[in-house]
């Protein structure tokens, strides 16, 4: 272990713990019954500890840690399923302006985000909220002003948002546009999510005006998009790194417990391979998400990330499935916690783009590197 | 991992340099027979170690270049580039009885071993499966009673990949017939050239004659030969087994790297999206398998490594047989050509044959411990499981 990574385990046992205390699911099963369905104190402590500022610059309020450390954190995040919008806040929103904006415009958004007195996303897709197909948000000059109207579609944390950045159309080419979460035509369609820990909405914009400060200064919007999404990808590989990891720990502990035929069912076989099994997507998906990571801005960057994405999707999925079957009936009960982690996996496998979208980022990449 | 280090890469940069120069070209067209295969296995051993290039592993002191895990990695990634020939057939002897000797083995055996290991003299197999021990190894019943300075053996093992060809086997006997089982057993050396000692190759399905069946028949081994004390051999052989899952693996990891790129090259043919989702996906584990590997050495170099080696086993066995499952159908119905016997030997390489690779990979999820006694592991000494109710019975 490397000074990098004692730093790291550092930071993951102060996360565990302010999580454990803060966030354990009976905690969690008030919040996600409230009407925001999150908890702005744990937030604000997220925000003490350092977390939101970490990867942003020490000149906009950050700590410039690296992703290294974020992976810390977002794995704790997952594992304890915490309802915390900092993968759309610092991810996606200030990680677009960063990519994408001017030094103005980070000094005027940045530091909100880094000390939690504001919460931002990204509503980067169309209405179906995939990556893959087309934006239904547009942008016109009209009257001298810039005017955006259309739809971002399956939007994270948008509800509790005050700002956003927005992809759409300005032409033929995409652009992207910093808007208030509460500016006249903004409209946020709150959605009923099966993952309670998560919320989405749609927003519709009607004729909102952009001032021109708030238009990101990019050559390349598309390019700005796809980093975007690699590292939101990442981050909610990350998540389910940590998710995985608790579900082999509580799937573990019921089969070691319960008894059928005098014996602990964990004893037989059957049982036993299925946990054996769980730990093998738990190891190898967190391989993928810290060596993804590791890589970011490296030349296997847009590799890992695709690799980290797909690959987490698929087997947090599966292993949420498994250990259901593990729970047996009470794994069906809203009162035992493996419903939350099956239904968060499905939403995260979907989210920033489906394990089949990413796998065809990654034979692109494989391909020009052929060419190359 | 591993790519930027400036001093890996000027030593890589060496062995590059030392491959172009010397590694046989063409030696596949030779590779016909077995026999043929192990003469350009022995001669190229012979040019590593005189190059200052053999048992990379070792330490210094038997001949070996001391090298590092990364240095190691390094090397496996530079052969499977250069195309250089495998040494399979005396894997055996480099690594786990090398490994064994210098844990277990006294001055006088490593020093009559490991010289002439380097020099390619000796070919070594395993005889520790019996057909009445396989996964549960420990009910061996292959008998040795002491007679003097001598142990005679008496029993059958089965399984001995290479016996045929082998000149000393790495044997397990046991010594006491009372005792709790795996508390019985002894670990010796064994001439194969001794008298009593007969040798049937088992056909496998591949075709070729890999396994082999051994008979022991009142065969002498002095006690000299004994490795560590009587009855102690359990534990021993614990070592020896451990480093199938070590380093051992990196060239079974550059294996599937090859049978990956060849499977998006076949996708590329065909032109599907389908066909382009499973190579990617194929390409997305074997690079984590890869990554797991490394990080999984490193663990182990750092002395925190333990039954977490068992995840890998059971993840690049089944890996590369749903890999090659999947090049079957790409490829078609030329996948269900045979192919030549001489290419079994070469398993570090992929040879072109996805016949071989996939019927191959079903040796991978049986041998070295089956997937099933892994996850049997794997719940019990990495989750704490409880274990099945198993009764402790004697030996007869």
């Amino acid at each position: 272990m490397g000074p990098n990574d004692e730093l790291a385990e550092e930071l993951r046992a102060s996360a565990r713990k302010a999580l454990d205390d803060r966030m354990p699911t009976t905690v969690l099963r008030q919040v996600i019954d409230t009407e925001d369905g999150i908890d702005r104190s744990l937030y604000a402590l997220a925000a003490d500890l350092g977390w939101l500022g970490l990867t942003l610059p020490e000149s906009v309020g950050g700590s410039g840690g690296s992703w290294h450390e974020l992976a810390v954190v977002l794995e704790e995040i997952g594992r304890a399923l915490a309802p915390l919008p900092m993968i759309a806040s610092v991810v996606v929103a200030a990680g677009a302006v960063m990519l994408a904006g001017d030094d103005e415009q980070q000094q005027r958004l940045i530091p909100g985000i880094a000390d939690g007195s504001a919460i931002a996303t990204g509503a980067l897709f169309g209405a179906s909220g995939r990556p893959d197909e087309p934006l239904a948000a547009r942008v016109e000059r009209r009257d001298g002003s810039l005017v955006l109207s259309g739809v971002s579609g399956f939007v994270p944390d948008a509800h509790v948002s005050s700002w956003m950045v927005v992809a759409a159309t300005d032409g033929a080419v995409p652009t992207l546009v910093v808007v208030d979460s509460s500016a006249p035509g903004v409209r946020i369609e709150r959605l009923d999510t099966t993952d309670v820990t998560r919320r989405l909405a749609h927003v519709h914009f009607d004729d909102v005006v952009i001032p021109s400060a708030n238009v990101l200064a990019s050559a390349d919007a598309q390019h700005v998009i796809d980093e975007l999404v690699r590292r939101a990808g990442v981050a909610i590989a990350l998540d389910s790194v940590g998710g995985l990891e608790r579900v082999v720990e509580i799937t573990v502990a019921y089969v070691g417990e319960r008894e059928q035929f005098g014996r602990k069912v964990g004893s037989f076989q059957a049982v036993k391979h299925h946990c054996a099994n769980l730990l093998v997507f738990s190891e190898t998906a967190r391989v993928a998400g810290r060596a993804a990571a590791d890589a970011i801005d490296g030349a296997r960057w847009v590799e890992w990330a695709a690799i980290a994405k797909s690959y987490s999707g698929d087997t947090y999925t599966e292993a949420t499935r498994i250990a259901v079957q593990c729970f047996g009936g009470v794994g069906f009960t809203w009162e035992y916690d493996i419903h939350f982690y099956m239904k968060r996996a499905r939403l995260s496998q979907q989210l920033f783009g489906s394990p089949t979208y990413h796998r065809q980022l990654l034979t692109r990449e494989l391909r020009s590197r052929t060419a190359d | 991992m591993f790519e930027d280090d400036p001093e890996l890469q000027a030593f890589r940069l060496r062995y590059r340099e030392f491959l172009d120069a010397n590694a046989p070209r063409g030696w596949r067209v030779n590779a016909t027979s077995p026999d043929t295969t192990l003469e350009i296995q022995r001669s190229w051993l012979r040019t590593l170690v005189a190059g200052g290039w053999g048992a990379a592993h070792w330490p210094t002191e038997y001949g070996g270049m001391g090298a590092t895990l990364a240095q190691q990695i390094v090397m496996q990634q530079e052969n499977a580039r250069a195309g250089a020939p495998a040494v399979t057939m005396f894997g055996m002897a480099l690594v786990h009885v090398a490994a064994t000797l210098l844990e277990f083995g006294t001055p006088e055996q490593r020093h009559e071993h490991m010289p002439s290991i380097l020099r390619g003299d000796e070919i070594w197999c395993q005889g520790f499966s019996e057909p009445g021990a396989g996964s549960d190894l420990a009910a061996l019943s292959t008998r040795a009673v002491r007679d003097g300075d001598n142990y005679i053996i008496n029993g059958q093992k089965i399984w001995s990949s290479g016996a045929n060809r082998a000149d000393w086997c790495l044997l397990l006997v046991r010594t006491d017939p009372i005792a709790v089982k795996h508390k019985g057993i002894t670990f010796v050396l064994l001439d194969l050239h001794s008298p009593g000692i007969e040798i049937r190759p088992i056909k496998s399905l591949l075709g070729s004659q890999e396994f082999c069946e051994v008979f022991f028949t009142d065969v002498v081994v002095p006690v000299s030969n004994r490795i560590g004390e009587e009855n102690e051999g359990w534990h021993i052989c614990q070592t020896t087994l451990a480093t199938e899952r070590g380093p051992y693996l990196l060239p079974v990891v550059n294996k599937l790297r090859g049978e990956c790129a060849e499977m998006g090259r076949l996708a590329e043919a065909i032109g599907t999206d389908h066909a382009a989702q499973v190579a990617a996906s194929f390409h997305a584990e074997v690079t984590i398998l890869s990554e797991l590997l490394d990080r999984t050495l490193i663990k182990a170099a750092f002395g925190k490594s333990g039954n977490e080696s068992s995840i890998l086993k059971v993840y690049y066995s089944e890996l590369s047989q749903r890999l090659t499952t999947a090049a079957l159908e790409m490829v078609g119905l030329d996948a269900q050509l045979s192919w030549p016997e001489a290419f079994d030997l070469n398993s570090d390489t992929f040879d072109g044959s996805w016949g071989m690779s996939h019927y191959w990979s079903w040796s991978w999820t049986i041998a070295g411990g089956s997937n099933e006694i892994q996850r049997n592991i794997i719940g019990e000494r990495v989750l704490g499981l409880p274990r099945e109710p198993r009764p402790e019975a004697k030996v007869r």
